[in-house]
């Protein structure tokens, strides 16, 4: 992994606003636009509250630059909570827990991914280029939201990025590789949305049948691997048979 | 077979709901839930289950329901209006906020949600249904919970945990739950992004519920907001009763299926307390807005808590008589109702 990766930020740039959603939550704003170290410390912070057994702390909501936590005012009171997370603000963060990589299987553009030869002829790449740049770079989930298991995969490349599409899509088929933006995602069911649709992978992102959390956690780690219809049918059968991919912890 | 609760019609959009899953929201997966868990929490109370059970949530009209056990004790609560009993002799009705006994073969015709949005159906000793992710909630975005994470349709078999009622005696609930007229906010966390007017036509005028409205959100037509600066904010995690504002400036009220995360500015956010009377706001109804601060808004909750809490002891027994659809044409059924609050 490469060394700015680790880099948390430090306690002096973690000095966020504090907004009242109701009595019974509150939205902590880190400030306007995406940073990795900012993003990396909420996602800990969120780790840290889950992990803290704060009587009447409820969940919280990471986002891309802010935390949302529900709590029940009448067991632990605003100030407490706030108290709770400037500490955690305060404490040196460290490396964080191991952040795991997952490799994702993707068909790239044809049927699995119609919009691709569009982003292709905007980026001024052929598509097997357009195809490999998206497969370049290591994403960071630094979100789940939309949908159950729909992760927020940020920084994608400078060159692939696009506003979302003027007319969203009726129907987008469960396992879609999208694009929008600087973020990538892959579609954990079918649903409608807005996102260019470049590819396709037969890795299920959330079988509720068989877990009881999605494949991907914010802070997890993805790159994507660009197969062909065939192995996608092997792997697609394997997926039937209980398959699932493993993730590589990097320390 | 099973003891259960056959559909024959599954009317309107009706759903298996509990209190909704916690927990699961920076995974994506929203809350769900009753849209008014505190009729919910009634209609269990009622059936002498604990408050937070999985019951029907009935949101409009033509839901039958056939009895395929030996008996059961149901109770309804929140927005309803008399239960139609049809049986081979002596047809019935059954009142709500009133335990009453159904037995094998007796179809039981709901009627649509009474000056408001929804009610409940709950079951003495509850429903056989799995939990999924910690609730057996229906979400029928991500097809999760209730039966096959769908609306109840046609031949559906809710299976009961008990296949005879016990033979406890009826019970009634002095409660209300209206709609409410006026729902008490906090200023929201994107205040920022509205003009001091968004706040003066959001406390001055009346907003009504628009058709298209669903369990994710009540879409509220009337003054548009108008807003300080444009564009989006960067997503956020979204809460419950949150008045979101598209570009449009007509909020959208948010519900039990919100998305847990959102892009659209917030202005307000309706106060705990009132959370479960916005749920029983029904298209066509006109609701307003008062402001609130937060010490008052957790004390008005501490004291909605309270009275939930209370609500198993104000309990009483019903008369024993048996209900005709003639008796309850004669009688005053809302005379000698209390409101409830304590």
């Amino acid at each position: 992994m490469p060394a700015e990766d680790r880099v948390v930020a430090p306690p002096s740039l973690l000095n966020p606003e504090v907004y009242d959603c109701g009595e019974s939550a509150i939205l902590v704003d880190f400030g306007a636009g995406y940073s990795k170290s900012i993003s990396l410390a909420i996602l800990q912070i969120s780790e840290r509250l889950h992990g803290s057994h704060l009587e009447g702390y409820r969940e919280s909501i990471p986002a891309v630059t802010s935390l949302t936590i529900s709590y029940d005012p009448l067991v632990l009171s605003k100030e407490r909570l706030v108290a709770a997370i400037e500490s955690a603000c305060a404490t040196p963060l460290g490396t964080g827990a191991a952040s795991r990589l997952w490799i994702i299987p993707c068909v790239y553009g044809g049927a699995s991914g119609p919009d691709l030869g569009d982003i292709a002829r905007a980026a001024r790449l052929s598509e097997t280029e357009a195809a490999g740049l998206h497969a370049s770079e290591t994403y960071v989930v630094s979100m789940l939201g939309f949908l159950p298991g729909f992760a927020y995969l940020v920084e994608l490349p400078e060159r692939l990025r696009v506003p979302r599409r003027a007319t969203p899509r009726a129907r987008i088929p469960a396992g879609s590789i999208a694009i929008a933006a600087d973020m990538t995602a892959i579609y954990p069911l079918e649903s409608p949305g807005g996102w260019h649709l470049i590819g396709w992978t037969p890795v299920p992102m959330w079988d509720m049948a068989r877990r009881d959390e999605p494949l991907l956690r914010p802070g997890d780690r993805v790159r994507f691997r660009a197969i062909d219809a065939g192995e996608s049918e092997t792997l697609r059968a394997r997926v039937a048979e209980g398959w699932m991919p493993k993730p590589e912890d990097v320390a | 077979m099973r003891p259960a609760l056959t559909i024959v019609e599954p009317g309107f959009a009706a759903t298996i709901q509990d209190r909704g899953r916690e927990g699961w929201q920076r995974f994506g997966v929203p809350v769900s839930g009753a849209l008014d868990p505190e009729a919910l929490a009634a209609a269990n109370i009622l059936a002498g289950n604990a408050p937070d059970s999985a019951a029907i949530e009935v949101m409009g009209a033509g839901l039958r329901l056939r009895v395929d056990a030996e008996s059961v004790t149901l109770a309804v609560a929140g927005c309803a209006a008399p239960v139609r009993i049809e049986r081979e002799r002596a047809p019935s009705s059954a009142e709500p906020l009133r335990s009453f006994m159904a037995h094998r073969g007796e179809v039981l015709r709901f009627p649509p949600p009474k000056n408001g949005a929804v009610y409940y159906i709950a079951a003495a000793g509850g429903f056989a249904i799995s939990a999924v992710l910690g609730s057996r909630s229906t979400y029928t975005r991500a097809r999760l919970g209730g039966i096959e994470g769908r609306v109840l349709r046609a031949g559906d078999a809710i299976a009961l945990m008990r296949g005879t009622a016990p033979g406890a005696p009826p019970l009634l609930l002095d409660a209300r739950f209206d709609a409410p007229e006026k729902l008490r906010v906090m200023r929201g966390p994107n205040a920022d992004y509205f003009t001091e007017r968004a706040f003066d036509s959001l406390l001055g005028a009346a907003y009504t519920v628009a058709p298209a409205s669903d369990r994710m959100g009540l879409r509220l037509e009337g003054t548009a907001l108008d807003r300080a600066k444009p564009g989006e904010v960067s997503p956020q995690g979204t809460t419950a009763g949150a008045l979101q504002v598209p570009p449009d400036g007509q909020p959208i009220l948010l519900l039990p299926d919100r998305q847990t995360t959102g892009g659209y500015p917030r202005i307000a956010t309706v106060i705990g307390a009132d959370i479960a009377a916005a749920g029983r706001l029904a298209a066509g109804m006109a609701v307003r807005f008062a402001e609130v601060g937060r010490e008052e808004a957790v004390a008005v909750l501490k004291a909605r808590a309270e009275w939930l809490a209370a609500l198993a002891s104000c309990l009483r027994p019903a008369p024993d008589h048996a209900i005709t659809a003639e008796r309850l044409l004669g009688e005053n059924l809302i005379g000698g109702v209390t409101s409830g609050e304590i």
